[in-house]
């Protein structure tokens, strides 16, 4: 191990204890200071990529360096630039207002078409797929009854989970408005598919976090092994 | 220092100015120069008038505030100022009627001072002496017009007996009673002088002789006076005390043969100025004509003081028959020339009245107040009174469809109305339940106010406690296989068929297969994700792919660098060539989001110019030599730990891939069950997530990587962690069923 390695994994142990910290100390000075470290390295390494890799790459250097073209062809781009650093100063703030449009509004496009054709259409037509038979592979592995099976227990789990968002209710004279009650018991199964989404994520959650600590309690065993200890 | 009282703006001024120094209004009225100017042909006040006058006089200029002042202080035209002074003393001696009347109720009775009969003859002013001629040859020859009557005929028995026969009726009203709220005159009262005279109004209204001798009389009274003299007198005072004919001066007692007695009442003297006369002035007095001679121009009639505003028709009776036994022609010239204008002008009397309403068919025009006057007026006067308004719901509508009607609505009488709002006093009526509640609430309140004991802190607390002992646990199960190395689990044998289509997929590129890999996950997971995408990374080295590394996040560039390093540690032969840059290609930080993650899809080349590391053009490296468009990748790598940004990936990317390029992911955990809806669905050929599904595609490719040699620290945190989970649960349950047996026992 070099000595730049050597201060690199020093540091990163000392970092690592800091926020361990808080296992037995709770919020403590060492722990905010390791979070704040954290933060502020982060953050400045955003703006160092985002200027070396973004600004200077492909609008300061092309503007000095570029044809008349591609000079013209960024003038726009510099130009909502610098009205979009106007939502830095309160007085001009309504300037910056042209950029933000531009970007929410291209971004919400792009969102939406993306969601339509990569997510909204095809998950609909997966779980429709799972009916046709003669195209499903695991008709072979698990049979026509699995495969009908799993088709139907996602179809229902998909519908109940729809039903159980479905806030619409039929107003009567003189009573409370409320839901007809075969969407309630479907809903109410709707919440059970949601409860066992949730416990899945929660439980990759507790295994992501389980990871990184296993993770961190090997750089230490192996930064320990390595110094012979 | 005497001071005046300006009659306009009712400030004090200096006696000497004329004209007030606020308001510029005159102090001294013009007639005072003209009874300056009158002096020569007139009496002088205190030597040849009367004493009684003078009286009048001083008290006329004492009283300051008299309506009949403040109309002389005005500047008169001079021509109003010829008939205005006979007219100003008559007004002088009503008033002093009126004084005496308002005091007499609290004075004693005093023997009336009757002021010495004046000397006749030069003394007179020689308006009077032409007054008293024109009477006596009134008496001679009867004016144009009337009959003339013999003495002793018939027609004259059948004219005296007519007259005597004729009772006085008192009028309703006084003819000059007018309504004092308007500013009208106060009905004449008697002068003292004629309260001493002898009741024998019965005697003159019964038409009886006078009683007393001729020798009783005084001397002014004495010649040719007719026997009428003392009815005329009785019917002037209006019944109440006949006049003494000894008691009346001479000099009226001169004129009174012209007159009869009961042609004089006491209203027709005080003949205001009623206007211009166009009579010759021979008839006038010198006084007069030289005022006029004086006066700059004729003006319009004189206006009606609030005195002579009369809102009532006179007393119709009484006025018209003193104007039927006062005729015209019986008049002085001058005077009856007053006739005609008197109609126009306000009625005084009754008498003027009546000629007014000759000439208006009856009905008497209303006098209308000059500008000044009205100003003076008082406020009371002026603004709506409450009776005001009760009169005013019963005003008769004049235009309209309504018109002729009375009480009709006016048009905008609530809106002109305004009212302070009603206040309103909400005092809260509590119930019993309300009171309850209250007290309630207040013992509440008052504990509160009592200190708690408080409960000693302990060292540490249980939910503290149980942290650190769930920490140790934790820290143990993961630091003893790394430090022992023993094996408390075998290696997953299980392969999930995502994983091996994985495989299958990756095993199936060509020889130099291009590979574009998406690094999408933050430094935080960046432990578990370089467990679970090692394997694979491992793989695609194997295989030879060319891999173009690039990333929405902008740590995603460095912790690429940081996967392939760890990956590329591993003494392999087929290592080399990606630690040189020859199959690998770092095209760093994709600004934009899914915007830029589109864009690179469109133009690859125009949205990742430049290598990472060197910053040189990247496509044309060795390891991007030949790809011009997204269709040239033969397979799409995604590392994430977010569903979003792999969600951002599957919809932006995999649409536009070539259909014989598989899409596989590498996901975290927590990202793996959504992100395996997009297995199901056929956009995803395969999957792997986290630190097991590294460690699994690690025992694929049999070469143990970093996933393999923490699997035995996952397992047995994993199972630390399930048995901290089953005892807890446990704990809890076993401490609600206590709680809920103890909550059972007390009930």
């Amino acid at each position: 191990m070099s000595t730049v390695e050597l201060i690199f994994a020093a540091l990163s142990l000392l970092l690592t204890i800091l926020i361990l910290s808080y296992l037995v100390l709770g919020d403590n000075p060492m722990f905010r200071f390791a979070a704040y470290a954290f933060i502020g390295v982060a953050a400045a390494y955003v703006v160092l990529v985002t200027f070396d890799q973004v600004l200077w790459p492909k609008l300061i250097q092309p503007l000095i360096n570029g044809t008349m073209e591609r000079r013209i062809l960024l003038a726009t781009p510099l130009l909502l630039c610098l009205l979009l650093l106007a939502k830095l100063f309160p007085g001009i703030s309504r300037v910056g207002n042209v950029p933000m449009a531009y970007l929410v509004g291209t971004a919400a496009a792009v969102t939406i078409g993306g969601a339509l054709m990569g997510t909204l259409l095809p998950q609909s037509l997966a779980t429709a797929s799972l009916f046709d038979l003669s195209s499903n592979p695991a008709v072979e592995s698990v049979g026509v009854g699995g495969v009908l099976v799993d088709a139907v227990y996602i179809l229902a789990g998909t519908l109940a989970v729809l039903l159980y968002f479905y806030f619409g209710t039929k107003s009567r004279p003189n009573q409370p408005a409320r839901q007809p009650g075969w969407i309630e018991k479907i809903g109410k199964a709707g919440q059970f598919f949601i409860a066992i989404t949730f416990g899945a994520l929660f439980a990759g959650v507790y295994t992501a976090a389980v990871t990184a600590l296993i993770e961190r309690v090997s750089f230490l065993v192996d930064f320990f092994r390595q110094l012979g200890i | 220092m005497e001071e005046i009282r300006c009659p306009m703006c009712s400030k004090l001024n200096p006696a000497e100015n004329e004209e007030c120094q606020y308001c510029n209004a005159r102090l001294k009225p013009l007639v005072a120069s003209a009874e300056g100017a009158g002096e020569q042909a007139g009496p002088q006040e205190g030597e040849d008038a009367p004493e009684w006058i003078n009286r009048l006089a001083e008290f006329e200029d004492h009283s300051g505030d008299e309506p009949a002042k403040t109309a002389a202080d005005q500047p008169a035209p001079a021509a109003d100022t010829g008939p205005a002074e006979p007219g100003s003393w008559l007004a002088r001696l009503q008033k002093d009627v009126e004084k005496y009347e308002e005091s007499k109720a609290d004075l004693p009775a005093v023997e009336p001072e009757f002021p010495a009969s004046p000397a006749a003859g030069d003394s007179l002013p020689e308006w009077l002496r032409n007054v008293r001629q024109a009477a006596n040859r009134d008496l001679v020859e009867p004016p144009l017009g009337v009959p003339v009557i013999e003495p002793g005929s018939s027609e004259e028995d059948a004219w005296l007996e007519k007259l005597r026969n004729q009772k006085f009726e008192p009028p309703e009203k006084p003819i000059l009673d007018v309504n004092p709220d308007a500013g009208l005159v106060e009905p004449p009262a008697e002068p003292d002088w004629l309260h001493a005279f002898p009741d024998r109004k019965e005697e003159s209204v019964e038409g009886e002789p006078a009683a007393s001798a001729a020798s009783g009389l005084p001397e002014w009274l004495s010649g040719g006076a007719p026997s009428t003299e003392p009815e005329a007198i009785s019917d002037w005072n209006t019944g109440s005390q006949p006049v003494q004919p000894a008691e009346i001066p001479d000099w009226l007692g001169d004129e009174t043969p012209s007159h009869p007695a009961e042609e004089q009442p006491v209203e027709e003297k005080p003949a205001l100025p009623p206007g211009i006369s166009t009579e010759p002035e021979v008839d006038k007095p010198d006084w007069l004509i030289e005022l006029e001679a004086h006066a700059p121009q004729a003006p319009a009639p004189f206006p009606a003081s609030p005195m002579l505003n009369f809102d009532q028709p006179p007393a119709g009776e009484v006025a018209a028959r003193v104007e039927n036994n006062f005729p015209a022609e019986e008049l002085p010239d001058w005077l009856a020339s007053f006739g005609p204008a008197a109609s126009q002008a306000p009625a005084v009397d009754g008498t003027s009245a009546q000629a007014g309403d000759e000439h208006t068919g009856g009905e008497a025009a209303p006098a209308d107040l000059p500008s000044w006057l009205r100003a003076m007026r008082p406020i009371e006067t002026v603004a709506p009174s409450p009776a005001a308004r009760r009169e005013s719901d019963q005003r008769e509508e004049k235009t309209g469809p309504l018109a002729g009607l009375r009480g009709t609505l006016p048009a905008e009488p609530s809106l002109a109305s305004f009212q302070r709002p009603p206040s309103y006093i909400a005092r809260l009526q509590p119930t019993e339940n309300q009171e309850r509640y209250k007290s309630i609430f207040e013992e509440l309140i008052a504990n509160e106010k009592e200190p708690q004991p408080t409960r000693a802190a302990g060292l540490i607390s249980p939910q503290r406690l149980w942290r650190l002992i769930i920490a140790v646990l934790l820290l143990a199960a993961v630091v003893v296989p790394f430090v022992t190395g023993i094996s408390f689990l075998p290696l997953p044998g299980l392969l999930p068929q995502e994983t091996l289509d994985m495989q299958t997929a990756i095993d199936a590129l060509p020889a130099n297969a291009m590979v574009l890999v998406g690094v999408e996950y933050e430094p935080s997971l960046a432990g578990e994700m370089e467990s679970a995408a090692a394997g694979v990374v491992d793989h695609l080295m194997k295989k030879g792919a060319r891999l173009a590394v690039i990333s929405t996040s902008p740590t995603g560039p460095a912790l690429a660098d940081r996967l392939f390093d760890q990956v590329t540690a591993l003494p392999e032969d087929y290592h080399a060539s990606y630690t040189g840059g020859e199959k690998l290609a770092n095209l760093g930080y994709l600004a934009g989001g899914p915007a830029g993650l589109m864009d690179f899809v469109l133009r690859p080349q125009a949205a990742a110019p430049a290598m990472l590391d060197d910053g040189t053009s990247a496509w044309q490296q060795p390891a991007l030599r030949g790809v011009n468009s997204l269709d040239d990748f033969s397979l799409f790598l995604l590392i994430t730990d977010d569903q979003q940004s792999g969600r951002t990936w599957l919809e932006q990317i995999q649409p536009r891939t070539a259909a014989n390029a598989p899409l596989l992911v590498v996901s975290s955990a927590q990202a793996a069950p959504v992100l395996s809806s997009y297995l199901d669905g056929r956009q995803v050929d395969g999957l792997t997530a986290g630190l097991a599904g590294g460690t699994i595609y690690e025992q694929l490719l049999q070469h143990p990587g970093p996933g393999t040699g923490r699997w035995q620290a996952f397992v047995l945190v994993m199972a630390v962690s399930l048995v901290v989970i089953i005892l807890g649960t446990a704990v809890d349950l076993i401490m609600e069923y206590l709680a809920a047996r103890k909550a059972n026992a007390e009930a």
